[in-house]
């Protein structure tokens, strides 16, 4: 029994005893007018740890707690959100919890997973050395679990409980024409693939959405046969990446070098975001954009679009100020901005 | 949901309407609610007409798209462009009148309903079915609770009381009469606090000693015993409690139940503070007039006058604050704020709270 005290019950039945909440599924009356269609926001954000990465963790979580008992200690390498996630499941849970952390995550998010009661390591300056701080602990501790951030089937089973609901939520007989995530490792992806194939909507097209500067995924589907145009051997590999046969999976893996990112926030729904979950809602507020990727609404079949706002911890209204700024920069500065689609790229107006 | 930004010992729980209910208010609650009524009274053919400073008409234009009837708002002047927009986007006519005061729009409205045989008022906050409407959100908190967890206080803003009436009826309604209601108004917009002034109850002293503010009349109600105080200016930023007087029955039903009432008034600027921690705490952007219940959890002095204890004598307590939402805020808002606030914590002193016929200082940081 979890030490919830909030009505979590499982209206699909599916996932009994779980920790998240079934977050609001909402048809946006700003971004449909914009696009003469039905586009729905799905929103995460208002999970416990204010991010949809709750999901899978805490079901991580309890699968823990299942397999190795109340003294389990939970450790996780993150860079914020997921350590996030994990630390308000283990509070619940009343689970011993360790977040490591590379150098660089703001105060607020650490004060935060403190709060919740768990330990902050902050270990390395990249993601990547936390997560050798976080491996090592793990060794070295009997009753020590690793939660995996996004590469792990459990997690994929909890975050696909997103898809269930969104199934249950949407008008009767509606099935969405596209699914609209973020993708950062896929685990989000991850969820809604399967969360799809469970419910009947394998055929659904999904759209995943990346800047730029953090492409890992788009790079990766490049090095393979694939939705992407023109052949393998002809397309690019940008530059510090480094492309690597995953021979479990038999498909290309690509690592980024740098991270660097742009996008939105969401006033008309008087809600803040992180670059990333805005990255997801971007093209929606682009119909330039959005056309290219969703067939157009016509007045007997409107277009029927689901948007996944992700959430995230790791916004603050410096920032959004910060954006404007920035934004309003590059608009006065004239010209277009770079968007890909399935290995083309295309210019698409600043000021839309 | 629940927080524990605020305060380690206590469990506060947001009941939070903000980005789910269609008109991103609380409102489309009780006015839905009216709308079917209004529809299955009427037919198809009923004209919704209200007067509104914004969300209450944002409310009336949603329900009318949803349930396809014709809508018209009686909008005072310097209601924003985007308000006006989104009450147009959902399909209803906006006529905004000469006037800068609500009741002048009000007056418009009224004379518009006179007008027509197919016209029905959709009423701001003054209403039973209003109130009916508004009471799901209760009965929904008691679910969403576990174990037959009973609050210590739930919090709410008060500007004519539409929300507290809906509280109040709610609470009833599931064996809450006894849970304390703590409302919350700004200095500059407390026709609550100053109604209840004029009456036998929980204010501190004497009634025929009690202060009456400048600009303020006071008048019995007749209808339901109570006295009710009109003010003559609302200088609160916090527009959209903007009521010049409250719901008479309201005031009534607020004196009369168990859990009491617990009046509160604060500055503005307490308000901001409140509205700018809300949004890095919880990344939403709110209105004034919602941040004010907010506010006083932010500051743990303050908010054990309010709710000292919990009343099973747990170590912990359990309050809901009421989010009412609201759709007049911006990003350009929040710095607006964000200035004002650091000018009057840098200009030193204390925030003034006021709080059943007392007052206190409370510190600004």
């Amino acid at each position: 029994m979890s030490g919830a005290i909030q009505d979590n019950s499982s209206s699909t039945g599916l996932y009994p005893g779980k920790l998240w909440l079934e977050t609001p599924l909402i048809r946006s009356t700003h971004i449909s007018s914009l696009l003469q269609s039905n586009v729905y926001l799905k929103l995460d954000s208002l999970q416990p740890a204010q991010s949809f990465k709750y999901r899978g963790i805490s079901y991580f979580a309890q699968h823990a707690l299942r397999t190795y008992g109340p003294d389990a200690h939970l450790i996780i390498a993150s860079g914020g959100n997921a350590g996030l996630a994990a630390a308000c499941a283990a509070k619940v849970l009343k689970l011993r919890c360790t977040v490591f952390l590379p150098h660089g995550v703001n105060q607020s998010t650490i004060d935060f997973m403190t709060k919740e009661g768990a330990e902050v390591v902050i270990h390395g300056n990249f993601y990547l050395q936390a997560l050798q701080g976080a491996q090592e602990a793990v060794a070295a501790e009997p009753k020590a679990v690793m939660i995996p951030a996004y590469d792990d089937p459990i997690l994929w089973e909890g975050h696909a409980s997103l898809v269930h609901e969104i199934k249950q939520q949407l008008p009767e007989g509606v099935k969405p024409d596209a699914i609209f995530c973020s993708v950062g490792g896929a685990g989000l992806v991850g969820g809604i693939m399967d969360g799809c194939k469970a419910v009947g909507w394998d055929d659904v097209p999904l759209v995943a959405v990346e800047t730029h500067g953090s492409n890992c995924f788009y790079q990766s589907l490049s090095l393979n046969d694939g939705p992407f145009a023109g052949d393998v051997s002809s397309r690019p590999v940008s530059e510090g990446t480094t492309p690597e046969r995953n021979a479990e999976h038999g498909v290309s893996v690509a690592h980024l070098a740098s991270l660097t990112s742009k996008a939105t926030s969401l006033e008309d729904h008087k809600t803040l975001v992180e670059l990333a979950c805005g990255a997801a809602i971007a093209p929606a507020y682009k119909p330039s954009v959005f056309n290219r990727l969703v067939p157009r609404s016509t007045p007997d079949k409107p277009v029927n679009v689901v948007l996944i706002v992700c959430g995230g911890f790791k916004i603050s209204l410096d920032d959004v100020q910060e954006y404007r700024r920035i934004v309003q920069a590059e608009v006065s500065a004239g010209g277009t901005w770079d968007v890909a689609i399935n290995g083309e790229t295309f210019a698409t107006s600043k000021a839309e | 949901m629940s927080t524990n930004h605020m305060n380690r010992d206590e469990k506060l729980w947001l009941e939070t309407p903000l980005m789910l209910q269609p008109s991103q208010s609380f409102k489309y609650r009780g006015i839905s609610h009216f709308a079917q009524h209004a529809l299955r009274m009427h037919g198809q053919g009923v004209h919704l007409i209200i007067a509104s400073s914004g969300n209450a008409g944002i409310a009336a234009a949603c329900v009318a798209k949803v349930l396809k009837l014709r809508c018209t708002i009686y909008l005072p002047h310097g209601v924003s462009q985007p308000t006006i927009e989104l009450m147009r986007r959902e399909g209803a006519e906006v006529v905004v009148t000469e006037g800068a005061y609500y009741s002048q729009a009000l007056q418009c409205a009224k004379a518009a309903v006179e007008a027509e045989p197919k016209a029905v008022m959709v009423p701001g906050y003054d209403d039973p079915i209003l109130w009916e409407g508004h009471a799901s959100m209760v009965h929904e908190m008691q679910r969403q609770l576990l174990d037959g967890i009973k609050p210590d206080a739930i919090f709410c803003s008060l500007g004519g009381g539409g929300l507290a009436g809906g509280i109040i009826e709610g609470c009833k309604a599931v064996g809450w009469d006894d849970v304390p209601l703590v409302g919350v108004e700004t200095h500059g917009s407390n026709c609550f606090y100053q109604s209840l002034s004029l009456n036998e109850g929980p204010f501190v002293g004497e009634v025929a000693s009690r202060a009456i503010s400048e600009g303020t009349r006071a008048e019995r109600n007749v209808e339901h015993d109570v006295h009710i105080a009109h003010l003559s200016s609302l200088p609160s930023k916090a527009t959209s409690l903007g009521a010049s007087s409250p719901s008479a029955a309201i005031v009534k039903k607020a004196l009369e139940r168990k859990g009491g009432i617990r009046s509160v008034c604060i500055p503005d600027e307490m308000a901001m503070q409140a509205a700018i921690n809300f949004a890095e705490d919880h990344k939403t952007l709110v209105e004034l007039a919602c941040s004010a219940t907010i506010a006083p959890a932010y500051k743990p002095s303050v908010f054990r006058k309010f709710v000292p204890e919990s009343a099973s004598g747990a170590n912990s307590v359990n309050v809901i604050l009421v989010l009412c939402g609201g759709f007049k805020v911006s990003l350009a808002d929040m710095e607006e704020y964000r200035r004002v606030v650091a000018a009057d914590v840098a200009a030193g002193g204390d925030w003034v709270v006021a709080y059943n016929g007392d007052t206190f200082a409370a510190s600004k940081v």
